[in-house]
């Protein structure tokens, strides 16, 4: 790293994340604190008068510079990702993921969900399907599942919470799926 | 650093330490106890004590240190549970045992001593030590008792005791969180809430700062800083500190060392999307950002209906419904305040 090591420990403490964050765990503390300084929200809304506009601007400013010393960083350690960005969701956008998928399975989706920092409490509070389930999806467990289309709903929804094809992932899915179930009669 | 039982011989209680916490909680030995004395307190180790404040009422303060004192006691560490809420004690009912005839008001008049007035909860492990619920209002109770009695709760033979304070940020209330070693602020994802819970946690640090400056001979010094706030145009509590530290040397390092002794720990209840989860990692930044407290993030509890359910029909939540995600959630949140863990920050 180009960077001094307190420079970049200054750093990571602006952006409030801690040491060997990923590219994209930079990314969601960059997208979130941007739009906490500049937009008012119920978090900053009652003590927007405890701080001046210049003092304001330069948190703007300092947020940027760690972003862009720390994620620069990030790149030259071959972390390449697509320019496209999803500001509401603070979570990069993956069309496609980071390597060459032959087949989706549960492998897959736990790979891209690690890759982007997630665990599987955030992804059942926003999906709503529980843990186990989550975690039978993942190690491919299809006994321990519920019916064929719950599998296919459950897969759906957790594909696009981690912000992949969601239709292509789950036919791919629902292909060894099907193989499981024939191979069972 | 004490060791927390937790994964300790907390669970190897033998028969005869079990009887002695639930009868009184006394009589343990350090052997037994599974937990390692501070440097400089022989026999007796101090307890570790948590209390949970945040400003605004409803917030889930008295249900969520509920269970978590309950998560602890099954755990095998022995548990004090306070309800600090003077004037409005009801923990008891979150437990669903009887009104304890025996509160905080026979030791303010030196009927009892407070070891004595710790009753049974209905939890292993766990004794209760009611509020004032009769007649003793907040502002009746003097400096000198405050004293004693905060003296007397750090004394009390257990593992952990964990204060539940009532609404509002009067300085008694402020004064019982700023004794306990972990401090935690509950919000919810409601404005007020989080207007209320920025009050609460700027005016306990200033009451701490107060405090310290004050011990210090300093005391003149802040008070003045503030009395004249407009023509030393300080108008936060940032510009305060930054006023103070400019005083001497002396003022700086006490400043600087309170700072950073001051953390919270914040917890989001009552969350029903997926996107109210980062409020809690928000309003972190902002405690850091507009006034320089440090705060952790250790977790959310989601909005679960058969909270107030059980409530209602006084039923411990914890035990009535162990399966639900939201006993999960507290069991997570209880684990990242043992061991100091946000839930955005990768250990």
């Amino acid at each position: 790293m180009n960077t001094k090591p307190e420079k970049h420990r200054r750093y990571l403490d602006i952006l409030e994340i801690g040491p060997g964050a990923s590219y994209s765990e930079i990314r969601e503390a960059y997208i979130l604190l941007k739009s906490l300084y500049s937009e008012d929200s119920i978090v900053t809304l009652p003590i927007r008068d405890d701080i001046s506009e210049e003092r304001k601007k330069e948190i703007l400013e300092e947020i940027e510079e760690a972003y862009q010393a720390l994620a620069g960083a990030c790149e030259q350690k071959d972390f390449q990702r697509g320019e496209e960005k999803d500001l509401h969701s603070g979570v990069d956008v993956y069309d496609q993921p980071p390597f060459e998928a032959t087949e989706f399975g549960g492998q897959t989706l736990r790979e891209v969900r690690e890759m982007q920092g997630l665990d599987l409490q955030k992804i059942a509070l926003s999906t709503r399907i529980q843990v186990p389930y989550l975690e039978h999806i993942e190690h491919e467990e299809f006994d321990a599942l519920p019916p064929e289309t719950y599998v296919r709903g459950f897969v759906i929804s957790y594909a696009k919470c981690l912000r992949l094809d969601s239709g292509k992932v789950a036919a791919e899915y629902m292909k060894k799926y099907r193989i499981w179930k024939e191979s069972k009669i | 650093m004490r060791v927390h039982p937790l994964n300790v011989s907390g669970l190897e209680l033998d028969d005869d330490t079990r009887q002695s916490c639930l009868h009184g909680l006394a009589g343990k030995s350090q052997k037994e106890s599974g937990v390692e004395p501070r440097i400089g307190k022989q026999q007796s180790p101090t307890p570790e004590i948590w209390a949970v404040g945040g400003g605004k009422g409803g917030t889930g303060k008295s249900f969520l240190i509920s269970s978590i004192a309950n998560c602890l006691a099954l755990q095998g560490n022995r548990i004090i549970l306070v309800d600090a809420d003077f004037g409005g004690a009801n923990l008891h009912t979150f437990l669903g045992v009887a009104k304890p005839r025996v509160s905080l008001t026979d030791f303010l008049e030196k009927k009892a001593a407070l070891a004595d007035l710790v009753v049974e909860s209905g939890i292993e492990n766990m004794g209760l030590l009611m509020g004032a619920i009769n007649s003793l209002g907040p502002d009746d109770m003097k400096h000198t008792q405050k004293l004693k009695l905060f003296r007397h709760i750090r004394s009390l033979d257990a593992d952990y005791i964990l204060l539940d304070l009532g609404a509002g940020a009067h300085f008694n209330t402020l004064d019982t969180f700023l004794l306990a070693d972990k401090k935690i602020v509950v919000l919810l994802p409601e404005i007020t809430a989080i207007e209320n819970s920025y009050y609460f946690l700027k005016n306990a640090f200033f009451r701490q700062l107060l405090k310290t400056l004050g011990t210090h001979g300093f005391k003149e010094e802040i008070q003045n800083a503030w009395k004249n706030r407009e023509e030393y145009n300080i108008a936060s509590l940032t510009q305060l500190i930054e006023y103070l530290r400019k005083i001497s040397m002396t003022v700086e390092n006490i400043v600087n060392r309170e700072l950073s002794d001051f953390k919270a720990n914040i917890i989001l209840n009552r969350v029903t999307t997926g996107e109210e989860v980062v409020i809690g990692r928000s309003v972190k930044s902002i405690c850091k950002k507009y006034f320089s407290v440090d705060a952790k993030y250790v977790g959310y509890v989601e909005h679960d209906p058969m909270i107030p359910r059980c409530i209602n029909k006084r039923q411990p939540f914890m035990q009535t419904c162990p399966a639900t995600r939201c006993a999960r959630e507290i069991e997570r949140v209880t684990e990242n305040l043992l061991d100091g863990k946000d839930i955005y920050t990768r250990a």
